[in-house]
């Protein structure tokens, strides 16, 4: 298979997803919602500061 | 009882070292086989067999059993003369009843056969011989392109598997990277975070891009063995069938929260891994280039006389004694020796030598050199796999092939590697789930898939190959040609070399040293009358003073009556009257009185001269000396010798006075003199027992026992005249230097290996501790392991732009 083939079928396969997920969800995908952040450090910082170390 | 035989088959499917090292171990367990030897940089396997117990063809039974497949030359050529399907069939059978031929296939309406055989067993030549055997004949329809092409096939299939990776892996990457807090500001939608368009993304990664390393560990794990596959598979597929198992628990619970998940480390890993196949396939092309570039020297075509007619043919229909015209500018098509015309020869894709050499009627011309601008015809006396580009190019693919001492250790540790690994990633595992976090099994995971995918053992299986691969290459650019990866690896380990004088340090051919008139007689005026005398002897001394005399732009003059007088010398009549030139029994027999000269001639003849006395009138003319010359590099080649603190001998028959002249010329350490040729062995052996590594270099002609028993026995020649058979290592470019070029080769190499060793280790066993703490994430991994074995194949690769010291 080309190169060029295999760019293309990566490319529609990926808009396929963000379209199958906006339609079954009803959501816009490209929203960015302030989620949670995942701070690793700030939590274990955190989970420290409240043991019985301290 | 039939001889040993070997044979070489190319070999598909292959993904690591380890699965070398199984081929390697299933062909010595067929029976008959008294070693193999499987190259995984070259794809090609060496086996040396006993042809009464075994065949060919229960190898490739063999390979095929073990998952892999013999790769066969594919050609389709032209058949003329058929003239019914009759005729078709009987071309068919024969060529199909043919040892190596594995299918041949002839199409009656289009004229053609398309055979698939194996080229080591059978040669394009030998199908044209059988075929035009039964009345026909074949005619090559394409050159041998195709495995190019295939390799081509292969680059851009990886590259459109590694591109589609990449494509689906961003997203999944993308999410990660704004994990954390110092990243958390990049936007990032939603979508990615769930765990069903994860999934949706990872899937085709894992399955469609990743695939082959599913095929290649199932094929491992058949044949009760485990090799990168297995550990590449295993990893990403424990991370992608957790997450998978994470996204349920999600959703079961409620699709809360955002559950950590493992889909990024997995499609990454191959990502990458992809990236790093990508990368070896098309630098495991350029290491093995030398081979090709030696390939695409070679002429198409030939323009040869027939039947008084010039024709262009393909070079396969050159026929030994063919007359084939060469114009200026043009490829010489095939060995053979000029039988008119005179011109420059561009040698240096033979010899390394830049100069281009002056070739005249007589002279051998040497198939792939390019003739500068005379147009010559030459008589072929080489072709097909008897020219000396095809012997370069058999001597090459050998060395390429074989391994070196050091490989096999490296052999040894990957083939164990594998399992290992495993070992220590179960380890890791239940380390962490039973001590480290008691019960969490998320945290036990991480650390276990990551000393899987760190530690595959890729990058160990191509350290030695590829150094080998473009060591060797780079040493027959330079005119150094390697028998074997051992002599490229044992040869930087000499102490002492052994030169025998003539044909080594000196020319090998007599050249015109003195010219001592007497008399009235100026120099030129003997030298002339002393070459135009000689020109109508054949003898080497007599040619040496017409070749004197031409250099001096001395115009020779008709003499007649020429005469020789044997053993002694030759009688001409000059200008009326005799004149005699030899030896002093022939003037004491003309009665030519020498005491002036008797001296002079004494001391030229100590120093290893033959002199040569000229009367002329019943009178002493003078006396011509010629004498065997030092090549012009022999002195600066041995003090390079000496640079890199080796004893330099100089070994001969002659005697102790012309030695030591010799010696004291060209700056030697020690002198052995008035040594027989077949005493020149026990010579050799004597300073091994002294407990020195030697090497011996000799032209490989009458040194060939002393040249066999030293350590490293190195024949030296330029283009045709040696014998590289004879040799472990063969200088082709005829001067000294390349002794000192094939030691620095060999340690710049040994180097190398040595680097790259260090590169595979130091991923591998200083990346296993880190993975099993947990500091490293599975991703960083994938791109370490990548990293390992690009940064192996690009350090291999520096050696194909080597310069040696008499360069810089």
């Amino acid at each position: 298979m080309s190169i060029k083939k295999w760019v293309s079928i990566g490319i529609i396969y990926v808009c396929l997803v963000v379209i199958a997920y906006g339609v079954l969800t009803g959501k816009n995908p490209f929203e960015s919602k302030d989620i949670e952040p995942h701070d690793h450090a700030a939590v274990q910082i955190l989970e420290v500061k409240q043991s019985s170390f301290i | 009882m039939e001889a040993k035989k070997e044979v070489t088959l190319p070999i598909e499917g292959m993904t690591c070292a380890a699965c070398a090292t199984r081929i390697e171990k299933g062909l010595k367990r067929v029976d008959g086989v008294e070693d193999a030897n499987v190259n995984f940089a070259i794809e090609k396997s060496t086996i040396h067999y006993n042809p009464e117990q075994t065949s060919i063809e229960a190898f490739e039974k063999k390979i095929e059993q073990l998952g892999y497949h013999v790769q066969h030359e594919k050609q389709t050529f032209d058949v003329v003369g058929m003239t019914c399907a009759a005729c078709a069939n009987r071309i068919e059978k024969r060529l199909n009843k043919m040892d190596g031929v594995s299918e041949a296939n002839v199409n009656f309406a289009l004229e053609n056969v398309a055979v698939e055989y194996n080229e080591n067993q059978v040669t394009v030549q030998d199908m044209m011989e059988v075929v035009k055997k039964l009345g026909y004949a074949l005619k090559p329809q394409v050159s041998k392109e195709e495995t190019t092409n295939r390799k081509e096939e292969e680059i851009r299939h990886q590259t459109g598997k590694f591109i589609f990776s990449a494509i689906l892996s961003l997203p999944l990457l993308w999410t990660m990277v704004t994990h954390f807090s110092f990243t958390s500001f990049i936007y990032s939608p939603d979508m990615l975070m769930n765990p069903w368009v994860q999934l949706a993304l990872a899937t085709p990664v894992q399955f469609i891009a990743g695939k082959q390393f599913y095929v290649g560990a199932y094929k491992a794990l058949r044949n009760k063995s485990a090799n990168m596959d297995v550990l590449v598979a295993l990893g990403t597929s424990v991370a992608y069938l957790y997450s998978i198992f994470l996204g349920i628990e999600w959703q079961i619970n409620g699709a809360a929260g955002m559950p950590e998940l493992y889909f990024e480390a997995a499609a990454v890993i191959i990502t990458l891994v992809l990236l790093g196949k990508l990368f070896e396939v098309r630098a495991k092309g350029r290491t093995g280039q030398a081979i090709k570039k030696l390939l695409d020297m070679q002429a198409k075509t030939a323009r040869v006389i027939r039947d008084g007619e010039e024709l262009e043919i393909a070079i396969e229909e050159v026929a030994v004694g063919d007359q084939v015209i060469v114009r200026p500018g043009e490829k010489i098509p095939v060995d053979g020796a000029i039988v008119k015309g005179k011109s420059a020869i561009d040698e240096s894709m033979i010899t390394g030598e830049s100069i281009p050499v002056d070739k005249n009627i007589g002279d051998t011309a040497i198939g792939s050199t390019i003739n500068k601008n005379g147009t010559l015809t030459i008589e072929a006396t080489k072709i097909g796999k008897d020219t000396a580009l095809a012997q370069i190019v058999k001597v090459v693919e050998e060395a390429q092939g074989s391994k070196a001492d050091i490989q096999r250790v490296a052999d040894r540790v990957s083939g164990i590697f594998v399992p290992v690994v495993v070992g220590l990633a179960v380890v890791t595992f239940l380390a962490w789930y039973i001590f480290v976090s008691p019960g969490d099994l998320r945290a036990a995971l991480v650390p276990a898939i990551t000393v899987l995918v760190i530690a595959c053992p890729c990058a160990l299986g191509l350290a030695t190959p590829t150094s080998v691969m473009a060591g060797s290459g780079r040493a027959a650019e330079l005119g150094v040609l390697f028998k074997g990866g051992e002599y490229l690896e044992n040869t930087r380990l000499i102490e002492t070399i052994v030169l025998d004088k003539t044909g080594t340090v000196t020319k090998g051919e007599p050249a015109l040293t003195d010219v001592v008139p007497q008399g009235d007689m100026t120099e030129a005026d003997l030298l002339k009358m002393a070459a135009s005398a000689e020109k109508h002897s054949e003898h080497p001394l007599a040619e040496a003073i017409v070749k004197g005399a031409e250099a001096q732009r001395i115009d020779l003059i008709e003499t007649t009556d020429f005469e020789s007088v044997p053993g002694s010398g030759i009688q001409v009549t000059w200008e009326g009257e005799p004149l005699y030139i030899g030896t002093r029994k022939l003037m004491k027999q003309q009665n030519v009185d020498i005491r002036s000269i008797e001296e002079r001639m004494t001391e030229l003849e100590a120093d290893g001269k033959t002199a040569m006395l000229v009367g002329f009138q019943g009178k002493l003319a003078g006396m011509i000396a010629v004498a065997d010359t030092v090549k012009e590099t022999s002195k600066a080649a041995i003090d390079r010798l000496h640079e890199q603190g080796l004893e330099v001998i100089l070994l001969t028959g002659d005697n102790e006075r012309t030695a030591q002249a010799i010696a004291k010329e060209v700056g030697v350490d020690r002198v052995i003199a008035e040594v027989l040729p077949d005493q020149k062995a026990n010579e050799i052996k004597r300073l091994q027992q002294e407990g020195k590594k030697v090497a011996m270099v000799g032209d490989g002609i009458n040194d060939a026992p002393a040249l066999a028993i030293a350590d490293i026995g190195m024949a030296i020649g330029t283009g045709t005249d040696v014998a590289i058979e004879a040799a472990d290592v063969t200088l082709m470019r005829g001067d000294l230097h390349s002794v000192a070029d094939s030691i620095e080769l060999s340690a710049k190499t040994m180097r190398n290996i040595k680097q790259n060793l260090f590169f595979a280790f130091a991923y591998n066993s200083a990346s296993i501790p880190i993975a099993a703490i947990g500091l490293l994430a599975p991703w960083v991994a994938g791109a370490a392991m990548a990293c390992s074995s690009v940064s192996v194949v690009l350090n291999a690769l520096r050696l194909q732009r080597l310069k040696l010291k008499r360069e810089a």
